[in-house]
């Protein structure tokens, strides 16, 4: 405790004399907390200057006070430090939590963006397991291997890839096959394949321009409906339409999100399928033997055409196709005939 | 004001004690004029009495009139604590029971005045709980006995020991410099009644942080650095003070921190430790009295 100087002890003790004394109820009243502001002021205004008074004062407190024993040495809670660094504590826990909060407020928006950009995808077809590099690998070397002494084909990118055709070398097949409703298609769906599926479908010369643009999806489905007011305005723009791709052993995959996940459509003929043309929701695949068929609504349905020029049917292997329209086609055979449609293949010349 | 001298009245049970409303009702006006200057308003007067510890008042001053009933009741709650109190003070068994003893009297009301008892129960006006009066009066009593008594036995132990012959001490050579005396006065004089009360209540009562806590209504905390500042605060004013008064910084430094008092009791005390004997103590005269 601070030393005060013995000259202000002494001036104390010299002013320090009253003859008149407190009411004794205002001294009990004083130590009980009881009085008003007022009176309590006075009362210590008459104790600063009486020290027989402020000894009735101390003397009339209650039991318990000893100074060794006193409650109030011991810490409470409500005491001023444990207060004091309580209230230091909850500020520091309080700024902390605003800051986490903060910061998690600002990451947020960010998760919400990526959590719409990937919506559209979600929402479509469960993703197939992903091609394995071996898987893969296999399938680009079968379609070299196939692809042979054929005049190399510029590769597009992935992105325009899919609804390609090939142009492979195997031996045409003869085969009239009615026209086939394919129903309920078994599907197994691929999730998109990687770079290397890009050279299985290689350019054939006067593609349709269809297949160099962004693959459009027709309608808008429930994935879009739940996808933010902005990215269904884009997909309604962009007019999202199945890609295509034919794998080496014949099998037609079709996509409906922009070639992230595949699922395989069922074909009509166990022929084997070499080159597909799609337009739309229009496609047209041939293959060996004269094998082409057309559907109108992205592989659901399927109707057999048997081209016929001069009285002769094709018989020989559709190694090329392009459709610029839905009407407008040209077919190319194995022995390097062309064969041309105006009419949705109602009818063919052969040049 | 009827109303509420009503609800009161209700409420402290008087009718039980055989207070009739009148007499509660002067009951209360007495205490008005005895806390209440006489412009009082209406909302201090109905302030006052709401404070009032109106069941404990009408006990009080049943007790006060000769009600048994009410005589019969305060024994039942205060005799025991009486002498609890009374020993709590007095911290010794005798001393404790006379001063009891003289207080019951004095409750009762033995003594009369023109026919009427006289009891200091009547005194007893509501403004705090019946029993810290009851510890206030004990307390006021044992000091003023204590002081009578004390008074009386130094008197006759200085005479035993030979104090009432001992010359009177010399005064100090240099007296305390007037500036100061002056600038102290001026500080003290600055001070809040409370500020005051906690460095007379510390400094010359010797009070604990804790007594001092527990009669202001703070915690110990608070009176400790009440009192730093205090110390501080002080000799900031004083030296202030000294230095309007013509004294420059060291002196006013020297003049405060260096009393010629305490250097009186250093010497003295150093004086004693070192072991030099009063004069007329013949066994410590040693080989020189031989010699």
């Amino acid at each position: 405790m601070a030393e005060l100087p013995t000259s202000i002890i002494a001036r104390l003790r010299d002013t320090d004399k009253l003859s008149d004394h407190l009411d004794p109820n205002l001294i009990s009243a004083l130590v009980e907390n009881s009085l008003s502001r007022a009176d309590r002021a006075r009362v210590l205004e008459h104790l600063a200057y009486c020290s027989q008074c402020r000894e009735v004062g101390a003397l009339s407190l209650p039991e318990g006070l000893d100074p060794a024993s006193s409650p109030s040495t011991t810490l409470s809670w409500l005491s001023w430090p444990v207060l004091r660094w309580s209230m230091a504590a909850a500020c520091v826990l309080l700024v902390a939590t605003v800051v986490s909060l903060h910061q998690r407020s600002r990451s947020r928006p960010l998760e919400l963006a990526r959590t719409q950009t990937a919506a559209p995808e979600r929402e479509r077809p469960a993703p197939a397991p992903v091609p394995t590099v071996e898987e893969q690998d296999k399938a680009l070397r079968t379609s070299r291997d196939r692809q042979g002494a054929h005049s190399s084909r510029p590769i597009r990118e992935p992105s325009a890839a899919r609804a390609s055709t090939r142009s492979p070398a195997s031996t045409a097949q003869e085969s009239e096959v009615a026209s086939v409703d394919v129903g309920a298609e078994a599907m197994t769906v691929r999730n998109a394949p990687t770079a290397s599926n890009v050279e299985l479908d290689e350019v054939v010369p006067g593609r349709a321009k269809d297949v160099l643009e962004e693959p459009r999806v027709v309608g808008q489905s429930q994935a879009q409906a739940k996808m933010s007011p902005s990215a269904m305005a884009i997909a309604k723009a962009q007019k999202i339409e199945p890609r295509w791709t034919l794998t080496s052993d014949s099998t037609l995959e079709r996509s409906l999100d922009s070639g992230n996940t595949w699922e395989t459509v069922a074909l009509p003929s166990q022929a084997r399928f070499h080159v597909l043309s799609a337009h739309g929701m229009d496609i047209w695949i041939g293959g060996a033997g004269g094998a082409l068929y057309h559907s109108v609504d992205a592989g659901k349905n399927w109707v057999q055409v048997q081209p016929v020029a001069g009285g002769q049917p094709l018989n020989e292997d559709v190694i090329g196709m392009e459709f610029v329209d839905d009407d407008h086609g040209v077919l190319t055979t194995s022995t390097n005939q062309r064969w041309a449609t105006e009419d949705c293949g109602q009818s063919w010349q052969r040049k | 004001m009827a109303p509420v001298i009503t609800e009161l009245y209700q409420k402290g049970r008087a009718q039980e004690f055989g207070l009739t409303r009148e007499c509660f009702a002067q009951m209360l006006e007495e205490i008005r004029k005895k806390y209440l200057p006489a412009e009082a308003s209406l909302a201090e007067t109905l302030a006052l009495y709401s404070s009032l510890r109106v069941e404990e008042l009408v006990l009080a001053r049943a007790c006060a009139a000769g009600e048994e009933r009410a005589w019969d009741a305060f024994l039942t709650r205060y005799r025991e604590r009486l002498y609890e109190i009374a020993t709590y003070i007095a911290k010794e068994a005798s001393t404790a029971r006379e001063l009891a003893d003289s207080i019951y009297a004095d409750l009762y009301g033995i003594r009369e005045r023109g026919g009427e008892r006289l009891s200091k129960l009547a005194s007893y006006m509501g403004r705090g709980s019946l029993e810290g009066w009851l510890r206030t009066v004990i307390a006021q009593e044992y000091i003023n006995v204590y002081r009578r008594r004390r008074r009386l036995v130094s008197l006759e132990e200085e005479g035993e020991q030979g104090v009432q012959f001992v010359a009177p001490a010399p005064s100090p050579a240099k007296a305390v410099d007037p500036r100061l005396t002056a600038a102290t006065d001026e500080a003290l004089a600055e001070l809040s009644p409370e500020d005051r009360f906690v460095l007379a209540s510390y400094y010359l009562d010797s009070r604990t942080l804790a007594q001092i806590a527990r009669i202001l209504g703070v915690h110990e905390s608070t009176i400790s650095r009440k009192l730093e500042k205090l110390a501080a605060s002080l000799r900031k004013r004083i030296l202030a003070g000294l230095g309007r008064r013509g004294m420059s910084r060291e002196q006013a430094k020297e003049a405060l921190e260096v009393d010629v008092r305490d250097l009186e009791i250093r010497v003295r005390t150093r004086l004693q430790e070192t072991g030099h004997p009063p004069f007329f103590d013949k066994k410590a005269e040693g080989p020189l009295a031989k010699g």
